[in-house]
């Protein structure tokens, strides 16, 4: 690889973030190459869920960023993409206390005229059948679906080859050469490219990346574990999840954040359930700091169960096929790292994105390319910008 | 009195049977594990008469205090000296342990060539189990296909159900005529051999060798397969073919060992290159890489049942050993003879291994529409794909594609995969283990059986 010729933007990490990047920039115009450690889809984006959505909680400036994000899904699909791509919105249950508090949630949405509906107990019957009977009402969110991240990492890869992208596997950075602030060249196991650009998508790994020019990136890794069954096909016709979850992503933004980063522990559990176009289904979820261990704890699966059983109750009678626990990359903030640092010039942040970087694979690789290219954006980045965190400090 | 130290056995077949027989004799409490019903694993399915060492008769005659959990699947090894065992309808148990000794056996190696998931495709093991033990035979005419001296023993079941059998053997005649000086040398397996070879003549059953079946075909089932001759490599000999009407084809093209277990308790798994083999290494005492764990029989490399027989033997000594219960001074004059047996019995097994092995034609048959796994339907030419930009590795085509992502887990095509990246794509086989990944649970089992809430 020592003899490739200068490179405009050099991307790491082969994850649905660093491929859509790819994608995004070769079709710019520019001279991209990607390196990855492994395989594409190693990490996260393989150890993960399917769904493609946005939470009601949301602040309405991230609200608006996951609409784009999703609508870009629509799209893509609708141009033809095959990557499992599913748009049969989520049916989301909340506790009978919460009715009102998820109703108000649902005329937000409509104002922002995003679809969606309360579905009584007769009509929730209908609309979801596997649902518990004990549930009396739940909220539909038609905007939200599925896709099949692995298969997003690669189409994007394929579509990059295309524009003329070059894919490194097996390939790892191992340093990054800096002269008078800006970035020249990227160093890795297999040589040295020239480049004035590089992106960091990286994942639960980023902070690794900016160690090499003694930059503290704030990205931990977030543990998560999933349960995939034996298939069931159309056992459910949505995407179901619980109003639980989006206070599960909360309380790890409120944990003590030290010098080494989140402490240990904390776990959160709530369902999360998708059923695939193979017909397995996919159960999680949970949240948890544990470093980079990635073995699955039993006693977490046990807790991801009995959350589902609650919605779905005949779901604890089907077999389990697998089990796997991802790495997250979770920012204090809890939003993502996107754009270009001031404090090297030249290396560009495409990570971050905690359990949304299905979600916001698309949108996050148009905002790279648009500035990196210099075009405005469909959204202000400012609040997404790296330079938020002082990643100098001693 | 002190409690009597557990030891394990996973799998009832020759090699688990006898390291409970000899470590039963010394003192330990021991339990043995099988998912079926009758001990004796698949060699001893439909010979329940037999009395030789390894066989279920000997073992119940020779090691009354064993406890038997039939029926039982290992599904997890949660935590240090800990079994998660599955009875279906019965919920999961969680067995403790001492000592363990992996005896887990083999299943037939899978090859993805044309047609091989038709209904009417079996795999030899598969077909010989259920003319065994269920009296079916899968067909009226029968094509029994692969290589190895398995072939004739199902022939042999197949044409003994009354079915119109036809032997297709990849390795030259001479290589079978090359192995009998070693055969004359044991008298049982002799008149096995004899016996298969009379009863063939006598059936008519057509024998062919150093050909291989190519395709197979049909619509909604098995109605032809294509025959070629092959060279030393296995290739295709073009213009050789003939077409042949079957309405069953049954593949067997050797035995791989079945190391899921082995792998979710971390043993170190070894490759033989040449006979594109894994296995779980142990040392000369059979012990593997994990602290009071030893490996048995097909684990450690196919060898046949008489090695499976000595190597459980020597399994379940040394589980004693370990634990204190044999004097040094015995325990190193047992092994010393049962390594003596050991050398003999490998003699053939290794043979037979190393002469019937895979070549490279092998990896060459499929075509681009030929199902790499088939549960969920990844064609051959969807894998090629997805290498333009992955790395030729199994997890990178698993993840480009599913291939392994249903409810084998990979259990039927992982292997082939193996081998076809490497014959076609230059892949290199890892050190020390097994380029798939074991994720609990080890088989697919229900959620509310294997996982109990604590919180």
């Amino acid at each position: 690889m020592s003899t490739i010729r200068p490179k405009d933007v050099v991307i790491i990490g082969g994850g649905i973030i660093g491929a859509a990047c790819a994608e995004a920039l070769s079709r710019a115009g520019l001279e991209v190459v990607l390196l990855e450690r492994l395989g594409l889809a190693a990490g996260a984006s393989s150890a993960c869920q399917s769904g493609v959505g946005f939470g009601i909680s949301m602040d309405d400036y991230t609200l608006r960023l996951h609409l784009a994000a999703v609508r870009a899904y629509r799209q893509f699909a609708a141009d033809g993409a095959e990557v499992d791509y599913l748009h049969h919105g989520t049916v989301l249950v909340g506790p009978p206390d919460e009715e009102t508090e998820l109703k108000a949630g649902l005329k937000r949405l409509r104002d922002m005229s995003v679809g969606c509906e309360w579905l009584d107990a007769a009509a929730l019957r209908e609309a979801e059948p596997a649902l518990s009977p004990e549930i009396n009402g739940a909220a539909r969110i038609n905007e939200m679906g599925q896709v099949s991240p692995m298969r997003v990492v690669n189409e994007m890869a394929r579509r990059a080859v295309l524009h003329g992208a070059e894919i490194h596997t097996n390939t790892e950075l191992t340093g990054i050469d800096v002269k008078g602030g800006r970035v020249t060249a990227a160093v890795t196991s297999q040589g040295t490219i020239s480049t004035s650009t590089i992106v960091v998508a990286a994942g639960a790994w980023s902070r690794k990346i900016g160690e090499l020019v003694g930059l503290r990136v704030p990205v931990w890794p977030l543990k998560g574990h999933v349960l995939v069954t034996e298939p069931v096909p159309g056992m459910l016709r949505h995407y179901l999840t619980e109003t639980r979850y989006e206070k599960t992503v909360e309380a790890v933004q409120a944990v003590d954040l030290g010098e080494d980063g989140p402490q240990s522990g904390s776990p959160q559990v709530a369902a999360v359930l998708q059923n695939l176009p193979s017909g397995q289904m996919l159960i999680g979820s949970s949240r948890e700091f544990a470093g980079f261990d990635r073995e699955v704890n039993r006693n977490r699966l046990a807790q991801i169960v009995t959350r589902a059983g609650y919605l779905v109750p005949g779901l604890p009678r089907l077999r389990i096929i697998r089990t796997y626990a991802g790495l997250r990359p979770w920012t204090p903030d809890g939003l993502p790292l996107i754009g270009p640092s001031q404090q090297v010039e030249g290396l560009v942040f495409a990570t971050g994105h905690g359990g949304d970087g299905n979600t916001l694979a698309l949108i996050t690789a148009r905002l790279v390319a648009d500035l990196t290219t210099g075009q405005p954006t469909e959204i202000d980045t400012t609040p997404l910008s790296p330079d938020r965190f002082d990643m100098n400090g001693e | 009195m002190t409690v009597p130290k557990h030891l394990v056995v996973v799998g009832g077949g020759p090699a688990g049977l006898s390291a409970a027989t000899r470590a039963s004799q010394l003192e330990m409490a021991v339990t043995v594990v099988d998912e079926y019903g009758k001990m004796g694993g698949q060699y001893f399915r439909g010979r329940q008469n037999s009395t030789v060492a390894g066989s279920p008769r000997r073992f119940l005659l020779e090691s009354p205090g064993v406890e038997i959990f039939s029926h039982g699947i290992v599904v997890d090894a949660p935590a240090h000296g800990v079994l998660s065992v599955w009875k279906q309808g019965g919920g999961v148990q969680s067995l403790t342990y001492d000592a363990l000794v992996l005896a887990t056996g083999a299943c037939d190696r899978t090859v993805a060539l044309p047609g091989w998931t038709l209904p009417g495709v079996l795999t030899a093991g598969g077909a010989s189990t259920l003319a065994k033990a269920y009296g079916v035979a899968p067909g009226q005419r029968v094509l029994v296909a692969g290589s190895g001296p398995f072939l004739l023993a199902v022939a042999d079941d197949l044409s003994t159900k009354g079915c119109d059998v036809q032997v297709v053997e990849a390795t030259p005649l001479g290589t079978s005529v090359g192995g009998l000086p070693m055969i004359a040398r044991d008298v049982a397996i002799t008149r096995q051999t004899i016996g298969y070879l009379w009863r063939l003549g006598l059936r008519r059953v057509r024998r062919r060798y150093a050909s291989i079946v190519t395709a197979i075909h049909g619509n909604e089932r098995v109605e032809a397969a294509t025959i070629h001759r092959v060279d030393q490599a296995w290739q295709p000999i073009a213009g050789s073919e003939t077409t042949i009407e079957v309405d069953a084809v049954c593949l067997g093209f050797g035995f791989v060992p079945q190391l899921e277990l082995a792998q979710a308790l971390k043993c170190t798994i070894g490759y033989w290159e040449e006979t594109s083999d894994f296995y779980v290494k142990t040392d000369e005492q059979m012990r593997t890489s994990q602290e009071n764990v030893c490996a048995a029989g097909e684990v450690t490399g196919v060898g046949g049942m008489r090695v499976a027989a000595v190597e459980g033997r020597l399994a379940g000594l040394t589980s004693a050993y370990d634990m204190g219960l044999v004097a040094k001074l015995d325990y190193d004059a047992e092994v010393r003879q049962l390594s003596r047996q050991l050398v003999r019995a490998r003699r053939l097994g290794d043979w037979v291994r190393h002469a019937y092995r895979p070549r490279a034609g092998l990896w060459t048959l499929a075509d681009s529409q030929t199902m790499l796994c088939r549960c969920e339907d990844v064609t051959m030419q969807s894998a090629e794909e997805a290498l333009a930009c992955n790395p030729a590795t199994p997890y990178a085509l698993k993840t480009a594609t599913r291939a392994g992502f249903g409810l084998c887990q990979g259990r039927v095509c992982s292997s082939y995969m193996i081998e076809w990246l490497r014959a076609q794509h230059g892949y290199r086989v890892p050190e020390e283990e097994r380029p798939w990944r074991v994720r609990p649970p080890i088989r697919p089992v229900p959620a509310e059986e294997w996982l109990t809430d604590e919180a």
